[in-house]
């Protein structure tokens, strides 16, 4: 027993070893670069560059202070949309003749790029707090509505006929049989719904904020302040990557009994 | 109808629309179905056994004639009867207590399903199994629980629907052991679905034989041999025959003693 998982481990380690090969050697063939200048360090500066740049963004608090703005839109527009998602995809899920008539416009809608949508939001609301998080609502509704209509269609039908027979009421069938059959699914779209309500978070304020993290990318550019600029982006990814980490250790946390049934 | 009928089925018709043709499943079936009594329906693969039960149960509507259950017609399905599928569906997240907990009435007290629960645990043979999810048991345990789930609901009227007909031998003849010592102890009337014919002759009062296209009564076999029965006496074994006889009459020229 041991023995395999102290295996395991060294395996492990040596798979973590492995991925951080490449990029060990590429950071360190770009930092070789700009100092010999065959790289322009004006354009795409050194990774130790970077690194100050991040302490120095991080000491003054002015990552601390556009991040905290991010978030604050994403939680707000993530919580709109995952009302407005649940809510309509169970609808969709329930009553067929629900899903026919919304189906057609959202196959429309959600195609378009959230971007694309950014200057009609603004010219109907105007720059503003509305503006960014409706762009946010956006960006996360659509996989929280799709994933949940789906999950909700792939209950077994057999356990809600046996339900009819049993005469189990139907509010009992929606939340007690539906809704746990349709969770990890609705668990899935939550999770897409808050990597997109992250990347839209950006693009609107990029485009129409005077605060947050997108806006600073945009500010930093205008001054021409590469490092600050690649620090930011840098920061974004990773920041999306975690939180996607995260929720699906909890998202498989939160189906765990759940999933230990499924077939 | 007698008066002590629990179930009346009287001259029904069920066709089935499949594209533009209409399929006649089953016509002018009529039988009672005393209180206490065991009544096996048996016929070949698709005559509309399964959908008999599913008429019964108001799964699928009636398209002429009635089924009365208790001298009411069947409008909707009924406290008074209850079904055993042929799988066990059960609830994959939730364990074998709640399982049989989560189909009883709202109108009975937490306290008393949890002891309802226990009873029929029991009566089944899981004690010790509770709280065991449906992952984590067998296919036959698996099919108990759905069987004391459905007893725990205390219909006077059971359908079963080959609920025996995914098990391998051993579990089966134990399952029918139980089944009719349950039948004996609740006094509920059951009606099982069946392909097996010695588990029909081996339950049952009455052996009904259901012929295809449209399905219809062919014939009514009482069976009358006492309890315990022996699958090897000599009358067992003639009623297999005439069980026999009156399912594969039709379907060819060849003898009978052929298919035994
Ligand atoms: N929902 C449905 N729509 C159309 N036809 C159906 C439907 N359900 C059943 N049928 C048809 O009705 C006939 C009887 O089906 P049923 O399931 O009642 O057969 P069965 O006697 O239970 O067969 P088996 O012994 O194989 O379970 C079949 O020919 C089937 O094709
Ligand atoms: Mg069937």
């Amino acid at each position: 027993m041991n023995n395999t998982e102290s295996r395991g481990a060294a395996v492990r380690i040596k798979n973590f070893i492995l991925a951080l090969i490449l990029p060990a050697a590429l950071l360190f063939l770009w930092e070789r670069g700009v100092k010999n200048g065959s790289i322009n360090g004006n354009v795409i500066p050194a990774p130790s560059k970077l690194l100050d740049t991040f302490i120095k963004l991080v000491k003054n608090g002015k990552l601390a202070e556009g991040l905290t703005i991010s978030f604050q839109r994403v939680i707000e527009g993530f919580l709109i949309a995952a009302v407005i998602g649940i809510v309509l995809g169970f609808l969709m899920g329930l009553f067929a003749s629900f899903n026919r008539l919304l189906s057609s416009v959202v196959n429309i809608l959600r195609p378009i790029p959230v971007v694309a949508l950014i200057p009609i939001i603004i010219i109907i609301l105007g720059v503003g707090e509305p503006a960014n998080v409706s762009i946010i609502v956006i960006g996360a509704l659509w996989p929280i509505l799709l994933n949940t209509t789906a999950g909700v269609m792939s209950t077994d039908k057999k356990l809600l006929e046996l339900a009819y027979v049993y005469r189990l009421s139907k509010p009992k069938q929606y939340f007690q049989i539906v809704l746990p059959s349709a969770l990890y699914s609705i668990l899935t779209g939550l999770r897409l719904g808050v990597s997109g309500a992250w990347m839209s978070v950006v693009a609107a304020e990029m485009i129409g904020a005077t605060s947050g993290i997108g806006y600073l990318i945009m500010f930093s550019k205008s001054l021409a302040q590469a490092a600050n600029m690649y620090v930011l982006v840098l920061v974004v990814g990773i920041i999306g990557y975690l939180i996607d980490k995260i929720l699906l250790i909890l998202q498989n946390k939160i189906s765990g009994r759940f999933v230990s049934g499924r077939r | 109808m007698s008066d002590n009928a629990i179930l009346s089925v009287r001259q029904l018709k069920k066709d089935f629309k499949i594209g533009q043709n209409t399929v006649e499943v089953l016509d002018g079936i009529s039988f009672d179905v005393r209180r206490g009594e065991f009544i096996s329906i048996v016929g070949e693969s698709g005559c509309g056994k399964s959908t008999l039960l599913k008429m019964i149960t108001a799964l699928e509507n009636v398209t002429a004639g009635e089924i009365l259950i208790d001298g009411e017609a069947v409008t909707g399905p009924t406290e008074k009867c209850t079904m055993i599928f042929q799988e066990p569906r059960l609830f994959p997240w939730l364990n074998v207590e709640k399982n049989i907990t989560f189909t009883l009435s709202p109108k009975i007290s937490k306290q008393e399903k949890k002891e309802l629960a226990k009873k029929y645990i029991e009566l089944v043979g899981l004690g010790g199994f509770e709280k065991a999810l449906p992952s984590q048991l067998s296919g036959g345990m698996q099919q108990r629980v759905s069987i004391a789930r459905a007893l725990a609901t205390s219909p006077e009227l059971l359908l079963l629907d080959e609920p025996f007909g995914a098990l391998d031998a051993f579990t089966r003849i134990n399952l029918q052991d139980e089944t009719l010592k349950i039948h004996q102890k609740q006094k509920a009337t059951m009606l099982l679905v069946t392909h097996d014919i010695d588990e029909a002759i081996y339950l049952s009062d009455r052996i009904i034989v259901l012929s295809a296209k449209p399905g219809h009564i062919k014939a009514d076999i009482k069976v009358s041999l006492p309890r315990p029965r022996k699958r090897s006496d000599l009358e067992f074994l003639q009623i297999r025959r005439q069980v026999m006889l009156e399912l594969f009459e039709n379907s060819s020229g060849q003898d009978i003693e052929y298919y035994i």
